[in-house]
């Protein structure tokens, strides 16, 4: 609580002042959003309703991400694969490394980078989007304030389910997305004749780690709970009308595409 | 069970819009906050339930300090309150049925078929029967706000809040939603606060009334001291209704 009126002192402070001192104040935005937005997510992880309540949402937003998101992966995984294999062939056209290579590059690619991170980009235009237009619109035509008259949680009732279906969702999706890039490599391959799927297998077997999958997953937990609860952090503060709402999925899809990038800069730091 | 707020002052910026409101709504009565639009009502609605923080000022629900309460004892508190909004506020992805059904999944433990009597039966004292199916996008304006009423009533709250409870209503449906307010208010005891325009309603059911103008507490008193009040600006405002007086029920 106190934490709380110590932000709320800042945006006041920000509104009275005027010149170098807003300045000022005005650099301690970022802090003011952070703030906020730990205790929301403090709030959020209070349940206080039945269990039963939050189970079926989950399964709901589970399917709804999950389904919803089947096709745009599949395409995408595919032509990424694709496009890796033919890439790592032109590279390798001297001749002086072995066609197995191929294989190896798209693995690794795949796994470390290309599934959970262009997958979860991909996802932060949709699934994310999504929830913060969702939430943003419960806001402003005060359906939010209508839970919290009940006495419903209204951070843990709407979000909580959202950020656990992103944590199952997601990285089933990541790990459906990093299958379909080998399937998109190997058809590049063997259609065109670039490589053989004994080549190309070859060239997995022999180079990728299990570890690989273990970051890949860490990563697609991570980055799942950035696109969900910035999101939902969006939305859920969203002042004003329709034109909020949609600056407010805007603003979403920007900063949790940015914490993404960092943060999967500091995974592969600090992991690899 | 009764509400008390004490010197309530809410500001947006540099605009006061409630200063120093003093009030004790009454249990098992109609409270009535009458005034004209943009006088504050609905903001001071929302200070008591906890939706708008007043600057200053105290509110205590049955002697419980309200602004003190912690988060859990808040929500605890809360669920005694059933409240209608001045935009309805209805789930719009839930059907009317799952609206009304909503606080009854929450808090009780009935079963479904429990459930479904009980919204069909609220939905029926709102003149609604049989639209459970419908989504809220398909009502119409006067049918969202008989729902929301359906909605804050299903629970039997301590507390009942309806914020212009008949604000598009033809005259027949609005008498019933009075004469439903009233019942509901006799039948439980509640401390029921009604935001209203409705000269009518107020001289019908308002037990207790509170009139604000430009967010000061202009004049209280019960209907039936209106035609005898000494305020020029409440003598105004009912005048310009064009209602007869006689209509008071004594
Ligand atoms: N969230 C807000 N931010 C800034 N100003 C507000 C806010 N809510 C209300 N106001 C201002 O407070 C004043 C009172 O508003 P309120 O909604 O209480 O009026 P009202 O008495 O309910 O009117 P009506 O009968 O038309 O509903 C208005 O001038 C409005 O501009
Ligand atoms: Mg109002």
């Amino acid at each position: 609580m106190n934490l709380e009126k110590y932000f709320c002192f800042i945006i006041v402070l920000q509104s009275k002042l005027n010149g170098s001192l807003c300045k000022f104040v005005c650099m301690m935005q970022p802090f003011y959003h952070i703030g906020r937005y730990l205790l929301l997510l403090q709030k959020t992880f209070t349940l206080t309703e039945k269990l039963k309540v939050y189970l079926e949402a989950i399964l709901i937003e589970v399917v709804a991400m999950g389904i919803g998101s089947v096709m745009i992966v599949f395409i995408i995984s595919l032509f990424i694969g694709a496009v890796g294999t033919v890439q790592t062939a032109y590279q390798i056209s001297s001749g002086f490394y072995p066609k197995t290579v191929i294989g190896n590059v798209v693995s690794a690619s795949a796994l470390l980078e290309m599934a959970p991170t262009i997958t979860c980009l991909i996802l932060a235009g949709k699934v994310g989007s999504n929830i913060t237009s969702e939430i943003g619109t419960m806001r402003v035509t005060e359906q939010i304030d209508a839970l919290e008259v009940m006495g419903v949680n209204s951070a843990s009732y709407l979000i909580f389910p959202k950020i656990i279906g992103a944590l199952i969702a997601v990285p089933i999706l990541v790990t459906f997305a990093a299958f379909l890039m080998h399937v998109g490599g190997i058809l590049a391959g063997v259609l065109t004749d670039i490589v053989s799927y004994a080549q190309f297998t070859e060239g997995v077997r022999t180079y990728t780690q299990p570890f690989f999958v273990t970051f890949m997953l860490i990563k697609a937990v991570s980055f799942s709970f950035i696109i969900s609860s910035i999101s939902a952090y969006e939305g859920y503060f969203v002042r004003g009308g329709a034109i909020e709402v949609g600056k407010a999925s805007t603003a979403a899809v920007v900063r949790s595409c940015t914490t993404i990038i960092i943060v999967n800069y500091l995974l592969a730091k600090f992991l690899l | 069970m009764s509400i008390l707020i004490k010197g309530i002052c809410k500001s947006f910026g540099e605009q006061k819009v409630l200063q120093d409101i003093d009030f004790e709504f009454a249990d098992s009565s109609v409270n009535m906050i009458i005034g004209a639009s943009g006088s504050g009502k609905t903001v001071l609605a929302k200070c008591i339930v906890g939706l708008l923080k007043p600057d200053k000022g105290e509110i205590y629900y049955d002697g419980v300090d309200f602004l003190k309460l912690n988060e859990k004892e808040l929500r605890l508190l809360r669920r005694k309150i059933g409240m209608l909004f001045q935009s309805s506020a209805l789930f719009d992805s839930k059907t009317v049925g799952e609206n009304v059904a909503f606080p009854l999944e929450m808090f009780t433990k009935m079963s479904k078929n429990e459930i479904k009597d009980r919204v069909a039966f609220c939905l029926e004292r709102v003149n609604l029967p049989g639209t459970e199916s419908k989504y809220p996008s398909e009502l119409s304006g006067g049918m969202k706000k008989r729902v929301g009423i359906a909605r804050a009533i299903a629970l039997n709250p301590k507390y009942l809040f309806c914020d212009e409870p008949n604000s598009g209503l033809d005259p027949k449906t609005a008498e019933v939603i009075d004469h439903l307010i009233e019942d509901i208010t006799d039948e439980f005891k509640t401390t029921t606060i009604v935001i209203s325009h409705d000269i009518k309603s107020v001289l019908t059911i308002g037990d207790k009334i509170l009139f604000i103008s430009k967010g000061r507490k202009e004049w209280e008193g019960t209907r039936q001291e209106i035609p005898s009040a000494n305020n020029a600006t409440l003598q105004d405002f009912i005048k310009t209704s064009g209602v007869n007086l006689q209509v008071i029920r004594y």
